[in-house]
């Protein structure tokens, strides 16, 4: 076991204990914080993967933009100030429980499906120049389809935010 | 025309920058004085010696601050009468932790006792030590600035009124029995008679070298008891001296001083201020003609009368002795303490009184007999201190205020800063005095 | 000798500690540095003194004096408060701030960290802190620090953005996304002559907003919150996120230093005095938008970053990359 392998072990063990926390939490926040610890070690992985652009990048967005927005929605709504705890009620716990299982055992099947025992040669640095060449040439149709869905998304949120 | 949005933003850079290369407008306090105005009110300062216990400060404060002790004591009467009381202070102090510096009780003290001190490094650590004695309260007092002197013109204030026509009457006898004396008496030079007037105008030494070897013309000591009103006048509120300085009322057209006014335009004063000062400027002169074109229709009033001599009262000291007393008898007052000279030598100074009783006798003229420290009136007393004859003053409450070299050696050495060592100094000094002299006082009555 | 020494910090295990030690003593210095001179220049700009007595000549240790003052104050957490989370709250804010100080290449060969995507490691780091503020507000069970929290989190997502476009600007105009290739591709006078100029200045003020300094300071607004979220904060925990703001004024002005300025180069002898006079004035830039203006209400905050900054970042974006594309030399 190499030095690397041993780096991915410890950020899959903190990642995944951080994931379980952040669905059994009572309170809401601390699912949130629990939230950028995982996201974190994700970026971890994706270091260790040399890629520093889209562990950066996941960072960025992720803990800077996406978990800032939840902390925003949650202070902004029902706000559950210090240790008081806001849980679920059974039903939404049940339904929490189908979506996640539905959604582990989605990922299993088409992760398994599609690499199955095979395994795949760790790649030398990849440098961001050729990241956003891939990005802009052999994937530019599903990038740009991407951006269609997120501004339709966009509107979408404008839409039902008016008032009018 | 719609300024350039955005401007207003450099605009705005450039006033704090340019603010910046400014001198700062605060004063390192601790380091550099303030430099307050002369009446700041910084503190409230006791004149103890005006204090007659009437209690009104005490019950005006709001916040019930100030706690007064007093005594009542006895005095002998004088010609026949009932005994009368007095009160006299015991204590007087202000708790400055619950002052709240609304100065009412500066305004309602009607004599003169309280004032504002710009005084205002007394911060303690302990609230109790806010607590201020009169002694404090009087060390403060030596700052407080003297009144502005009255208007040209101005009324006289009362005490001055009586005292001056106490003073005049006493001068009328002792002229009359002078005139007596000469007449009995073989032509021995005197010349205390020509000098006397205007020492009574100028409050300077006044019965100059009354060197008369009659008994009769005794010492100048009325008059020098009148130089001592005059020399704490201006502290006890009465800008006037005597009946023959202050001026006559006169009524003349307001004007303006044309050349005033230009000068001080000139000068860059204020339009406001140079009319008022020019206004000023031609009403003093405009008076000062009235008063003149009055004094050439009317006989010019006759110089007051010569040295008083007491016929009754063969005096003791020796009549050379008698000049001395000319020094200015400064009454405690916060001018005498700033202004007046501290060098008065307190030894051989002439008693006299009206009276012209006894060395041993009550000092004080029964004609402007004053309740007890009233500056005033008891200033226009001719109350002069002999410490030579400290028995003799047994109610004199006004002391030539000295310094008490030992107190001062003391806190000097103690690291005080020298005016506080002066000013604690001085107040040992009246403090000791007027403890010889209540004693001393006792034991004569 | 010298030869010896380069030798020895060839060594990763003794290089890394250097680049360390040096990354600290930077941290501790410059925002000590900083801190001071807002006290004097807001004085000065206020025709005051500021600190004169800590350190005999112009107060020059007063901070040294408040440092020591925060170490000896109480250190209370509410009774309500989440513990941990109010705790842990000044570290999360304080370690990205101080990580960010190893990706600024200081000098030609002077990178503590180089990386090829130093651009979005500096400001991945600086939008971490956020995190910390937002913990720091919700933690402390106090409303004035919620409603601090929320407005932080609503104007930092604003003025992300922008920052994140004019940046990306910058690192469209030198073609990589290297801080040290960025500084290289410049001359001594960096972007400020051209179209990147306006980049400046969204930049800056973004960076102003992301630092939550004046006249974007609502989330600590005294006047209406008491401090935002750092009201029920004391003794060291305070100390340390005041550190953390006067970092990141001066990590925001390397970077911008390093992204418009031309970084450590000069008009002669290049390295990194040049930067330190770069951060020097740009924060003294901070402290005197600071001294001029008046706080922005937070709809004007708002409506500022996105009908302003953004399309002006965006417009910049445009028309960086038509000259880029079709390459109009800048």
């Amino acid at each position: 076991m190499n030095g690397q392998e041993v780096a991915f072990l410890i950020l899959a063990v903190i990642g995944g204990l951080a994931g379980l926390l952040v669905v059994t939490s009572r309170n809401v926040v601390h699912a949130a914080l629990y939230l950028v610890v995982a996201l974190a070690s994700v970026a971890g992985v994706y270091l260790l993967l040399a890629a520093p652009f889209v562990a950066f990048v996941q960072v960025i967005i992720y803990v800077g933009a996406i978990v800032v927005l939840i902390l925003f929605g949650i202070m902004l709504t029902r706000a559950p100030v210090g240790r008081r705890v806001l849980d679920n009620t059974l039903r939404a716990r049940v339904g929490a429980f189908v979506v996640g299982a539905g959604v582990f055992i989605m990922f299993t099947v088409f992760l398994g499906g599609a690499f199955g025992d095979e395994r795949i040669e760790n790649q030398g640095a990849t440098a961001t120049e050729a990241l956003g060449e891939s990005l802009f040439r052999n994937y530019v149709l599903p990038f740009e389809a991407v951006s269609v869905l997120l501004l339709a998304a966009l509107i979408g949120a404008i839409v039902l935010a008016r008032r009018d | 025309m719609p300024a350039l949005k955005g401007v207003g933003l450099l605009k705005g850079l450039g006033v704090t920058l340019k603010t910046m290369t400014r001198p700062a407008a605060t004063r390192q306090y601790p380091h550099v004085k303030p430099d307050l105005p002369a009446r700041s009110r910084g503190v409230i300062a006791l004149i103890e010696e005006n204090c007659t216990v009437c209690m009104l400060c005490a019950r005006e404060c709001p916040d019930w601050c100030i706690y007064i002790d007093s005594h009542k004591e006895q005095v002998a009467p004088k010609e026949g009468g009932r005994a009368r009381t007095r009160n006299l202070l015991d204590r007087f102090a202000i708790d400055f932790a619950l002052c709240m510096y609304c100065g009412i009780c500066v305004e309602v003290c009607p004599f003169d006792a309280l004032h504002w001190s710009p005084e205002f490094e007394y911060a303690e650590h302990q609230i109790e030590k806010l607590t201020h004695e009169m002694d404090t309260l009087r060390t403060w007092a030596y700052s407080v600035p003297a009144p502005d002197p009255l208007e040209e013109g101005a009324i006289e204030p009362k005490e001055i009124e009586s005292a001056r026509k106490a003073r005049e009457a006493v001068a009328a006898k002792a002229a009359a029995a002078a005139e007596q004396a000469r007449a009995a008496a073989p032509p021995v030079p005197a010349p205390a008679a020509a000098a006397t007037q205007p020492a009574a105008a100028t409050t300077t030494g006044a019965a100059a070298g009354t060197a008369t070897t009659t008994p009769t013309a005794a010492a100048p000591t009325p008059v020098a008891g009148d130089a001592a009103p005059a020399a704490s006048a201006g502290a006890a509120g009465a800008g006037t001296t005597t009946a023959a300085a202050r001026p006559a009322d006169v009524e003349v057209e307001p004007g303006i001083d044309q050349a005033t006014y230009d000068r001080l335009l000139a000068a860059g004063e204020s339009d406001r201020t140079a009319r008022a000062k020019a206004k000023a400027a031609y009403m003093r002169r405009a008076k000062a003609e009235a008063r003149a074109a009055q004094a050439a229709g009317a006989t010019e009033p006759a110089p007051a009368p010569a040295a008083p001599a007491e016929a009754a009262a063969p005096t003791q000291v020796p009549a050379g002795e008698g000049a001395p007393a000319a020094e200015p008898a400064s009454v405690e007052t916060p001018a005498a303490a700033t202004a007046a000279p501290e060098t008065a030598p307190p030894a051989p100074s002439a008693v006299g009184t009206p009276e012209g009783a006894e060395p041993a006798a009550d000092a004080r003229d029964p004609d402007a007999r004053s309740p007890e420290g009233d500056p005033t009136a008891s200033g226009t007393a001719a109350e002069v201190v002999a410490p030579g004859a400290a028995a003799a003053q047994a109610d004199a409450e006004h002391l030539e205020i000295e310094v008490d070299q030992e107190t001062y050696d003391r806190l000097i050495e103690a690291g005080e800063p020298e005016r506080t060592a002066r000013a604690k100094a001085k107040a040992a000094y009246a403090r000791k005095l007027r403890a010889a002299q209540r004693d001393g006082g006792g034991a004569g009555s | 000798m010298i030869d010896a020494a380069r030798d020895l910090l060839d060594n990763y295990w003794v290089l890394m500690p250097v680049k360390v030690l040096a990354v600290l003593a930077i941290f501790l210095t410059f925002p000590l540095v900083v801190g001071y001179m807002e006290h004097k220049v807001m004085a000065h700009m206020q025709a005051r003194l500021g600190p004169m007595e800590a350190g005999r000549f112009h107060g020059v240790l007063q901070l040294v004096a408040d440092g020591i003052k925060f170490v000896q104050k109480e250190s209370i957490i509410p009774k309500a408060a989440d513990k941990w989370v109010f705790a842990l709250a000044p570290a999360v804010a304080l370690i990205p701030a101080i990580l960010v100080f190893g990706f600024i290449p200081y000098g030609p060969d002077l990178v503590p960290i180089r990386s090829d995507v130093g651009l979005f490691v500096t400001l991945a780091l600086s939008s971490v802190s956020v995190i910390g503020v937002l913990m720091a507000a919700w933690s402390s069970a106090n409303k004035y620090s919620l409603m601090g929290g929320i407005r932080a989190a609503a104007q930092l997502i604003a003025y992300e953005l922008p920052l994140v476009l004019a940046a990306a600007a910058v690192a469209m105009q030198a073609g990589s996304a290297d801080l040290a290739v960025i500084v290289e591709r410049q001359g001594w006078w960096g972007y400020i002559v051209g179209p990147l100029v306006i980049g400046f200045f969204v930049y800056g003020t973004a960076a102003l907003a992301e630092l939550t300094r004046p006249p974007f300071d609502m989330p600590v607004a005294d006047s209406e919150l008491v401090f935002g979220h750092l009201t029920e904060y004391t003794g060291l925990r305070f100390a340390f996120f005041l550190l953390t703001e006067y970092a990141g004024i001066v990590s925001q002005s390397a970077i911008a230093a390093t992204l418009f300025l031309g970084g450590w180069k000069g008009p002669f002898l290049d390295g990194p005095w040049w930067l330190a006079a770069k951060v020097l004035a740009l924060s003294f830039v901070v402290i005197w938008a600071r001294s001029t203006y008046p706080r922005l209400r937070e709809d004007q905050l708002q409506s500022f970053a996105w009908l302003r900054l953004v399309p002006v970042s965006l417009a910049l974006l445009l028309v960086v990359g038509f000259l880029k594309v079709y390459e109009v030399g800048i």
